[in-house]
């Protein structure tokens, strides 16, 4: 296991990493979702987290998101601590996710949730700037651009419950967006989705990263891993097992066997090498 | 018939502020506030207190409205809050707001001594404004006029502005809402200041109308104001609108051709029959659709 935590540096704020996690724990009752975790997250990197299903992801998202609360440690974007922090106020960081199960606005339009998701955006301008807005209805042209990059427009005046499931994905992904993030979470963002959907996906998000976002992936799809994730983190049983690069992770058989399971001579049929254009079922 | 019409317009429109404000507060915390009977009272006193201490009438009821909002926001905040933390069920959050009701209630009745206390109108519309062949109370018009301004305004802040989406958000689901970046607490306390504002506008607007306030006046409004939402669906700030009316023309028009004394009985078993054919009310939204 790597993941040791880097702390600003007295030089500046260039070497303070977009997240910091150090020894972060959660119990439910006896149950430990998560324990001691320590990882860093540099900016401007796709960073994947995968694991089998009950490693503590989402549990792990919902910490950093401020939908739950620590048991134990301690939580820092943007080198200030946010621990025990409300959701919104975590969000005002700049801290935008999408989710496992979709949460939109069932009844509004793909447009209006879009425009929802701004309200972060809209709300950290100044005073004066929304004073001079005002008439201009802003986050408008925001809403605009998404529709065109998540190709939405088609069906921008649809209400969300009528779309299909891949579609209502890309509007979750399109709302994240709005916030103009620096930390965007994305919990599996492409499940459900088909291949060509998928890459599609993946391409936007290392544009979102390129364009100077830092992007933490929740994802059961490997060959996506493999093709975007600058890093990958592996978590089994609330703890970080490994933390290497996309390609390199998987040479690793304590990853091999906690995350793919204990194939027991099967594993060269089913291996991460023979994974290319699938997605796994492993915690899947 | 005409003068029928206009009158049950003008009664219709005080329900449709009644409604407005519990709408408001279903919507966004999906709960019914027995505790806005009191919200009601409380405004109309704070203005009979400040028109007793001489303060321009305009002033009074604006004075009313954050004597309510502020009561209203400060119920939310504190017995709501905390309960809401626990988990409790909507249930037992209704049960809560009776309490809640008695309380307020009793401050009230101490300070009228259990009497029914005159409201002073000098400094509200009186007289009469004739519309063609027909004539309408000043007070009435004002409370028309006040009452369509009121929904014009929750309209536009609902649909077109940021903070407006944010509550449509809230009422949709607060922990969604609040991963985006809304302050759903806040949301709430402006929810039930606004709410708590709307109560003390139809709370004076009873009053100045008898020229009376008693501690007991929201009762009966509050049971007007569930009607009025159940009749044009709940968390439709257009249902609460068009509810309210229907429920003044309503009741106008069977106490001039039923019976007065039956007046009550019809109006609700009529409402009763709307929500046989649209169980939802007249504008009846869906769940995740309120407000």
């Amino acid at each position: 296991m790597t993941g040791a935590s880097t702390v600003a540096s007295p030089e500046g704020l260039a070497d303070v990493p977009a997240v910091a996690i150090e020894n972060l724990g959660k119990r439910f009752g006896g149950v430990v979702a998560v324990s001691d975790v320590t990882f860093a997250l540099s900016d401007e990197t796709i960073t994947g987290l995968i694991g089998p299903n009950g490693a503590g992801k989402t549990t792990l998202l919902n910490l950093i998101t401020g939908y739950l609360k620590p048991t134990s440690g301690s939580i820092a974007i943007k080198g200030k601590t946010v621990t025990g922090w409300l959701p919104h106020a975590v969000a005002g960081m700049g801290v935008a996710r999408t989710y496992q199960n979709i949460l939109l606005l069932d009844s509004e339009t793909v447009a209006t949730n879009i425009l929802i998701g701004c309200h972060g955006a809209l709300q950290r301008r100044r005073l004066v700037t929304r004073a001079k807005e005002w008439r201009s209805r802003p986050g408008r042209d925001v809403v605009e651009r998404l529709l065109t990059v998540l190709n939405l427009r088609e069906v921008a005046k649809d209400e969300v419950a009528q779309l299909p499931y891949g579609m209502r994905r890309r509007v979750e992904i399109a709302r994240a967006l709005a916030a103009s993030p620096s930390l965007l979470i994305l919990d599996e963002p492409t499940a459900g989705m088909t291949r060509d959907e998928s890459d599609e996906i993946g391409r936007l998000v290392q544009q979102v990263r390129d364009a100077g976002t830092t992007v933490l992936l929740v994802e059961h799809n490997v060959r996506l891993v493999r093709a975007i994730c600058d890093e990958v983190l592996v978590l089994q049983w609330g703890n970080i097992i490994a933390r290497d690069s996309a390609e390199r992770v998987w040479d690793d058989p304590v990853v091999r066997t906690a995350y793919l399971g204990d194939m027991e001579g099967q594993e060269s049929e089913t291996g991460p090498a023979k994974q290319e254009g699938g997605t796994t079922n492993a915690g899947a | 018939m005409l003068q029928q019409t206009v009158n049950g317009i003008a009664l219709g429109a005080t329900y449709s502020l009644l409604g407005l404000g519990v709408t408001l507060i279903w919507g966004v915390l999906r709960v019914l506030n027995f505790a806005y009977s009191q919200f009601i009272v409380w405004g109309a006193f704070g203005t009979l207190i400040a028109i007793e201490n001489h303060v321009p009438t305009v002033f009074a009821v604006l004075i009313g409205m954050a004597v309510a909002g502020v009561v209203a926001v400060f119920v939310d905040m504190t017995v709501m809050q905390f309960m809401r933390r626990r988990g409790t069920s909507e249930f037992a959050l209704v049960v809560a707001t009776i309490g809640v009701y008695y309380i307020l209630s009793s401050v009230a009745q101490d300070r009228s001594k259990s009497q029914i206390e005159t409201f002073p109108i000098g400094g509200f519309p009186h007289g009469s404004v004739d519309i063609g062949s027909t004539s309408l109370p000043s007070l009435q018009l004002l409370s028309l006029v006040i009452s369509v301004a009121v929904m014009i305004v929750l309209g536009y802040w609902l649909n077109r502005t940021r903070l407006g989406r944010a509550t449509r958000t809230v009422a949709y689901s607060a922990p969604t809402a609040e991963l985006l970046g809304v302050n759903s607490r806040a949301i709430f306390a402006l929810a039930v200041f606004v709410s708590g504002c709307l109560a003390a506008l139809a709370g004076i607007f009873n009053a100045a109308d008898s020229s009376t306030l008693s501690y007991s006046d929201g009762d009966q409004l509050l049971v007007v104001a569930f009607a009025v939402i159940v009749l044009g669906g709940m968390g439709s700030v257009k249902g609460a609108v068009i509810g309210g009316l229907a429920l003044g023309l309503v009741q106008v028009y069977t106490t001039l051709y039923v019976s007065g004394v039956f007046s009550n009985a019809i109006t609700y078993l009529l409402i009763v029959g709307v929500l046989i054919v649209r169980p939802n009310g007249l504008f009846g939204v869906r769940e995740e659709a309120r407000v």
